[in-house]
C-alpha cells in the first residue's frame, strides 16, 4: 500500500509510512487477518474530484487529481473468477467493501463503504445500513454499510463528513434525496456566511440542521442543556427509528476547555440483554403530576429508551463502527477530551412528520396515565417508542403472531406514511420478548390535544379508536393475547 | 359485481350488538379530557422555550475536530 501511494500520488517513500498512520493504517489495522485488498489506480472519484475542482486546483502546490481505489475480500479472490460468472458468484460471497485513498496527506482516507463483516473485535449490534453499488476490477458488486470518510482538514472537516455520510446514506435508500458533494455543501452555506468558507473551519450543528433541512429534510435540534435526563432518551427514541443522528459533543462551557468540538453520527446501538431490562430505572423523567400518579397507583412504568445501550458510531477520525456509551469521547479518545461531551443532536426527519419525539411521548405517557383508560394499579410496565413508515408497520404486522381479528382491525386503519408505535410489556410476557399492548399514533398530527393523533391503542383487553362516522373515542372489550410484534428499523450486522 | 369486506366493521357490529362497545363522550369523558388537554398545553408551552434555546445554543459550537 505504502508503495502505491508514494508512486501514484508521487510522495517521497520514506515518509509515506508516518504520513499513513494517522487513518489509513488505523483502518487496515482495524480489518480481520483474512482480509485481502485488491488495488485499483488511478481511480475517479466523484468527491475528491469535486474537493479538487473547488480547491485543490486553485493552489499552487501540486495536487493529483486522482485516486486509488481498495477492494476488500473475505481471503484471497482467485483471479480467474473475476472473468466467469461461476466466479463472480464466489467473490460476490467474499465481497466487503471499498475504500478510497486520495491524495490529501496525512489524511488520505477518502470514501468508503465497508460491511461490519470485514472487522475483527466488533460486538454484535444493529444499525442503518444501506445497499451501495460499486464496482472492483471491472466487476459490479453490491454492498451493505453504512458510508464513511475521514476528513481532508481543508474542504472537509468533521460537520461536512457527518453531512456527505448521512446524504449519501439516505441518497442510497430513497430516491427523493441528492447525494451532497463539498461544493454543494459551500453552496448551501454561502447565504449564512459571511467569510470565506474554504479552507474549511467546521459548521455548527445549527449549519448542519440548515443544510440538511436545504436537501429535503425536516430536522429537529435539540440540546442536553435544556432537555436535561431527556436527551438520551430522546436520541435513543431516534436511533431505535432507524434514522442516522448527528451529534455535536463539545467542551466549551467546560473551565479547563481544550476547544474541542466534533461532530459524529449515531447510526445505531448493540442490542440489550436481560439484565439491561433488569437495571432499567422505573419513573424516570416524570412531571410531578405523572410521578404522583404512578407513585398513588403503585405503577413502575419503564421507557425502555433510557437503557443505557452502547451505540455505533460513524467518527470520521476513526474506522467505521465505533461503539461507546455516552462518554464515547472518554473512552475513544485521548485525556484533551476528558471533558467533551454531548451537547446538542440533529435529526433528519422525513419532513411532512410534523409530531417530533419529545413531544409524541409526553402524549403516549399523559394518554396511559391520564386518558380516557388509564393504566390499572400495582404493574410493571415496559414501553418501547420509535417511528416507523406506516408501511412497515403493516408488513410487520401482517406477518406477525398478532391475534387475527386485532391483526385484521389495525391493517384496516388507513394510515398516514410515518407513526410513532408504543409496544407495551410486563416483566412476564417480557421474558419471553412477547408484548402485551400497543399504540399507534399519528406522526403527521401536531394537534395534540382531544386526543388527535391516536389511531389506534390496543391495551388492558381493550381497543380504543376513533368512530370514523363521529369523530368519538370508542372502547371495545376485546381479549388481547400476548404477541411477537416487533418492527426493527434496524439492521443486524453480519459478523 | 363487487362486495366489500370489512372486518374491521363486523367487529364493530358484533361488539355493538353485546353490549362491548363503549362510546367515551360521556361528561366524566370530556371533564378528563379537558384537563389532558391542559397538562399537554402547559407541556407545549416549556417544550416551545426547550425548542428555540436549542437552535440558540447549537448556533455558538463550531465542530471542527
Amino acid at each position: 500500500m505504502e508503495s502505491v501511494i508514494s508512486d501514484a500520488f508521487s510522495l517521497d517513500p520514506a515518509i509515506v509510512p508516518s504520513q499513513i498512520k494517522h487513518s489509513l493504517s488505523r483502518l487496515i489495522a482495524s480489518f480481520k487477518d483474512n482480509t485481502w485488498m485488491l488495488i485499483e489506480c488511478p481511480y475517479v472519484d466523484k468527491i475528491f474530484r469535486d474537493s479538487y475542482y473547488l480547491y485543490y486546483s486553485s493552489k499552487y502546490g501540486r495536487y493529483s487529481r486522482d485516486s486509488i481505489k481498495v477492494s476488500l475480500f473475505a481471503g484471497q479472490p482467485d483471479t480467474v473468477n473475476f472473468r466467469s460468472s461461476e466466479g463472480f458468484e464466489i467473490l460476490r460471497q467474499q465481497y466487503l467493501g471499498f475504500f478510497v485513498v486520495r491524495p490529501t496527506e496525512p489524511d488520505f482516507l477518502g470514501r468508503n463503504t465497508i460491511s461490519p463483516r470485514a472487522f475483527k473485535n466488533l460486538p454484535s449490534f444493529e444499525y442503518c445500513s444501506m445497499p451501495g453499488n460499486t464496482t472492483a476490477n471491472g466487476l459490479k458488486f453490491e454492498i451493505r454499510g453504512f458510508p464513511h470518510s475521514s476528513q481532508d482538514g481543508e474542504t472537509y472537516s468533521c460537520a461536512e463528513t457527518t453531512l456527505w455520510s448521512v446524504m449519501e446514506y439516505f441518497s442510497n435508500k430513497y430516491a427523493e434525496y441528492q447525494p451532497l458533494k463539498p461544493s454543494r455543501i459551500h453552496a448551501i452555506l454561502k447565504g449564512l456566511s459571511y467569510e470565506r468558507q474554504i479552507p474549511s473551519r467546521g459548521l455548527s450543528i445549527y449549519q448542519i440542521s440548515y443544510v440538511l433541512k436545504e436537501s429535503g429534510f425536516g430536522c429537529r435540534i435539540y440540546s442536553r442543556n435544556e432537555y436535561g435526563d431527556d436527551f438520551f432518551r430522546l436520541l435513543n427514541s431516534y436511533v431505535e427509528s432507524g434514522i442516522p443522528v448527528a451529534v455535536g459533543m463539545d467542551d466549551f462551557g467546560e473551565v479547563n476547555s481544550q476547544n474541542i468540538g466534533h461532530a459524529v453520527l449515531i447510526i445505531g446501538r448493540t442490542v440489550p440483554d436481560e439484565m439491561d431490562y433488569k437495571n432499567l430505572k422505573a419513573n424516570v423523567g416524570m412531571s410531578v403530576k405523572q410521578l404522583t400518579f404512578l407513585k398513588t397507583n403503585q405503577i413502575e412504568f419503564c421507557d425502555c429508551n433510557n437503557i443505557d445501550k452502547s451505540w455505533v458510531f460513524i467518527d470520521d477520525n476513526h474506522p467505521p463502527y465505533q461503539i461507546g456509551k455516552s462518554d464515547y469521547p472518554k473512552t475513544n479518545y485521548n485525556a484533551n477530551w476528558s471533558q467533551v461531551k454531548f451537547e446538542h443532536f440533529v435529526v433528519p426527519l422525513y419532513p411532512k412528520i410534523y409530531l417530533e419525539s419529545f413531544e409524541a411521548q409526553n402524549f403516549v405517557r399523559q394518554f396511559l396515565f391520564f386518558g380516557l383508560f388509564p393504566l390499572e394499579p400495582m404493574q410493571r410496565v415496559y414501553m418501547w417508542f420509535y417511528l416507523t413508515s406506516s408501511r412497515s408497520f403493516k408488513h410487520s404486522l401482517a406477518l406477525s403472531d398478532v391475534q387475527d381479528d386485532l391483526k385484521s382491525f389495525i391493517l384496516e386503519k388507513p394510515m398516514p406514511k410515518f407513526v410513532w408505535i408504543a409496544e407495551l410489556s410486563n416483566p412476564e410476557q417480557m421474558k419471553n420478548q412477547m408484548r402485551t399492548g400497543l399504540l399507534v399514533i399519528d406522526a403527521t398530527e401536531p394537534n395534540i390535544s382531544d386526543n388527535k393523533p391516536l389511531i389506534v391503542a390496543a391495551y388492558q383487553n381493550h381497543l380504543l379508536f376513533f368512530d370514523g362516522d363521529n369523530d368519538v373515542l370508542q372502547k371495545m372489550a376485546l381479549t388481547l393475547q400476548p404477541f411477537s410484534l416487533f418492527i426493527n428499523n434496524l439492521t443486524p450486522s453480519e459478523q | 359485481m363487487s362486495k366489500k369486506i370489512s372486518i374491521s366493521d363486523q367487529m364493530i357490529t358484533n361488539s355493538e350488538q353485546e353490549g362491548r362497545l363503549e362510546q367515551l363522550n360521556k361528561a366524566e369523558h370530556i371533564r378528563l379530557m379537558e384537563e389532558m388537554n391542559n397538562d399537554l398545553e402547559e407541556f407545549r408551552r416549556d417544550y416551545k422555550v426547550k425548542e428555540s434555546r436549542s437552535i440558540e445554543a447549537s448556533s455558538k459550537s463550531i465542530l471542527t475536530v
